[in-house]
């Protein structure tokens, strides 16, 4: 998954990338909000988490802009303003969910995954298809009960995939769903990460898991 | 120094000038009148002296007088008027009119060619009597006659008895006229006074924000003064609010940045909650402060219906459904923000409590504002709602679980003169019924 976070503290903002990149995710930064407007606009992200307090554009501006461009990724904002006044204007501006500085980490990280899991309209933390399920909250892949071993990219592009079932996902898309946009991307990676997924959800080749569509992209199977 | 007002200060100096000078002018017009009565007397008794002077004649030692005297009055038998003539001394002659004077009165003589007046009590009454004594000449004998006049005083004294009546009479309606005109015209310069009061009263109230309309110069610069009192400490409480913000949201993201460090001990963090808590219970008590201008208050609905669209994206996951019933018209003395603040947390305490369904109701009299806030989820427990309901309670006194927020509805509750009820819902949770006086408009 990828995020776009926009925070002007330097400190918080190493320390937020560093805590949200030890949990699985793709983080853009921004610490300016021209520069987080540019970035949300111009890259497909899962999810982007917005201090409010910005220099020059506001983070209200932000969403604001972003929202009348048809931005719809979910959107987390940060504020130090915890006035119930300040919130219904966040909420109101297009923001999806706020959380109030200073903030537990788990906490930020348990809005991050409801949002994720929310935005691809899945409700539970758990996702299933057939014998194959996926904890966001523990970041656990199991096959009929046997947890499986993944790696973090593998377990992105599954994540990806299983919260997008019924959708061809592009190569494209996943690697941008998959990496920062400091990564070249190169389709082969991709083509690896699936045919290693597929070997380890399904080692002896009968639950086919992932579908390959030919010239369009990679779909969870819809028969599991 | 008595704390008297000043139309009391007023009446009672006008008053006591009253009291002294009213007896005053009376005593002096009573004298006056009296004199100038007198006066008149004493002419018109010369007069009448002088006309039996005109009709007396002495021949051989013996006094000779008409019939009928020129003066009616002196031949009517008690007209009131009363002549007497003494010879050497001895009563010699008196007129028609005192026929029924046994005894001719003792009276004073004065000397030869000078005249007496003065007012004088006999047996049978009081009199003013003006005498004359005059040498008459007769055989080459000199005879000194004294000419007396005697007229009743009654009449003098009912005439100043009347003047007295009439005078008390007009003074006192003078008197009446003065304090009633006095009374209007003191309630007419003491209203812009009253109006400085009353708009006084709506600035504290907070239904107004400065002294309004054109008042007399005296009260114009008080006015101005106490505008300019009210906006440069409307400036100043600005600064401090705006410093203490900065100040805290300052604050704020380097705590963050502390939270979230992985190496932090748990007695660490318990400190760092504490300073969290206080820093965001300060600042919302800071910045809650009921001095918004709200001369015909703000609407509630739409607040509310922000609030509950705000809520329903947070809890989108708990597919709640939130029931509104209030009316457009309804309206909240005070600030937004403070509305916000009170419907906001108890609103997020009901979604976060309510298993399904959350309601909140609103209903506004003349003289309350009543909101209700009800979910379905477990409830308060009576032992709990007492200790919810302690004002000023410590902030680390309340739970995790119902977060800051209480603390600062109870400091709203406190700051607007509201106060919260906590029952059992029908919904089956929790009903929290807050109400707040309207302001007489």
């Amino acid at each position: 998954m990828r995020l776009l976070l926009v925070e002007d503290d330097p400190t918080l903002l190493t320390q937020l990338d560093n805590q949200l990149r030890d949990q699985g995710y793709s983080v853009d930064l921004a610490d300016q909000g021209e520069h987080g407007l540019f970035l949300i606009q111009e890259y497909p992200y899962d999810l982007a988490i917005i201090d409010i307090g910005l220099p020059r554009i506001d983070g209200l501006e932000l969403i604001r802009r972003a929202r009348a461009n048809n931005v719809n990724c979910p959107i987390l904002i940060l504020t130090a303003r915890d006035r119930w006044q300040e919130k219904v204007e966040g909420l109101d501006a297009g923001a999806d969910d706020y959380l109030t500085k200073p903030f537990h980490n788990e906490e930020l990280f348990a809005r991050v995954k409801a949002l994720i899991r929310r935005a691809a309209g899945q409700a539970s933390p758990l996702l299933e298809r057939g014998p194959i399920s996926l904890d966001t909250r523990a970041t656990e892949v199991s096959v009929e009960g046997r947890s499986i071993e993944l790696t973090a990219y593998e377990y992105k592009v599954l994540e990806y995939l299983m919260m997008n079932p019924d959708k061809v996902v592009s190569k494209v898309e996943l690697t941008e769903h998959i990496y920062d946009q400091e990564f070249d991307l190169d389709s082969n990676v991709i083509e690896v990460f699936v045919g290693r997924l597929r070997k380890k959800l399904d080692p002896e080749n009968q639950l086919k898991p992932i579908e390959t569509l030919r010239g369009r992209g990679y779909r969870i199977n819809r028969h599991l | 120094m008595m704390r008297l007002s000043l139309k009391a200060r007023t009446l009672g100096i006008t008053g006591l000038t009253l009291l002294f000078f009213i007896p005053l002018v009376t005593v002096a017009l009573e004298n006056a009148f009296s004199v100038s009565l007198t006066d008149s007397m004493e002419e018109q008794l010369r007069v009448q002296n002088l006309g039996l002077i005109s009709e007396f004649e002495l021949s051989e030692g013996e006094i000779l007088m008409p019939g009928l005297l020129f003066n009616e009055a002196l031949n009517l038998p008690e007209s009131g008027t009363y002549g007497f003539i003494a010879m050497h001394m001895l009563p010699a002659w008196q007129s028609d009119s005192a026929v029924g004077w046994t005894t001719p009165p003792q009276l004073n003589l004065p000397p030869s060619g000078k005249e007496l007046f003065e007012r004088v009590t006999l047996d049978n009454g009081h009199f003013f009597q003006f005498s004359y004594t005059a040498v008459f000449e007769d055989n080459g004998r000199l005879f000194p006659i004294t000419f007396h006049l005697l007229k009743d005083a009654r009449i003098f004294d009912a005439q100043v008895n009347e003047f007295r009546g009439n005078l008390y009479l007009w003074l006192g309606a003078i008197v009446g006229a003065l304090i009633l005109v006095l009374v209007w015209g003191l309630r007419a310069a003491l209203k812009p006074v009253a109006t400085i009061n009353t708009q006084i009263q709506q600035i504290e109230s907070g239904q107004r924000q400065q002294i309004d309309g054109h008042y007399p110069d005296e009260l114009a610069a008080l006015q101005d003064r106490i505008n300019h009192l009210l906006s440069s400490q409307k400036q100043q409480r600005s600064r401090y609010r705006n410093s203490l913000s900065d100040l805290a949201h300052a604050l704020k993201t380097p705590l963050a940045v502390l939270k979230g460090m992985d190496d932090l001990n748990d007695s660490a963090r318990a400190q760092l909650q504490r300073i969290e808590n206080q820093i965001s219970r300060q600042l919302k008590r800071a910045v809650s402060a009921r001095d918004a201008v709200h001369n015909g208050g703000i609407a509630l609905t739409p607040i509310i219906i922000s609030v509950i669209d705000a809520m329903e994206k947070v809890y989108l996951d708990k597919k709640l459904s939130i029931h509104l019933e209030s009316h457009e018209d309804l309206r909240f003395y005070g600030d937004q923000t403070d509305v916000t603040e009170l419907i906001g947390n108890l609103l997020d305490n009901a979604c976060k409590a309510a298993q399904q369904q959350v309601a909140i109701s609103a209903r506004q009299t003349q003289h309350e504002l009543c909101i209700q806030i009800e979910d379905d989820g477990p409830g308060v427990a009576p032992e709990q709602r007492q200790w919810l309901l302690q004002r000023g309670a410590r902030l680390d006194a309340y739970g995790e679980g119902q977060g800051i927020g209480m603390a600062i509805v109870a400091d709203l509750l406190v700051a607007y003169e509201g106060n919260m009820d906590i029952s059992d819902s029908q919904l089956g949770g929790a009903c929290f019924t807050l109400r707040f006086t309207t302001p007489p408009q």
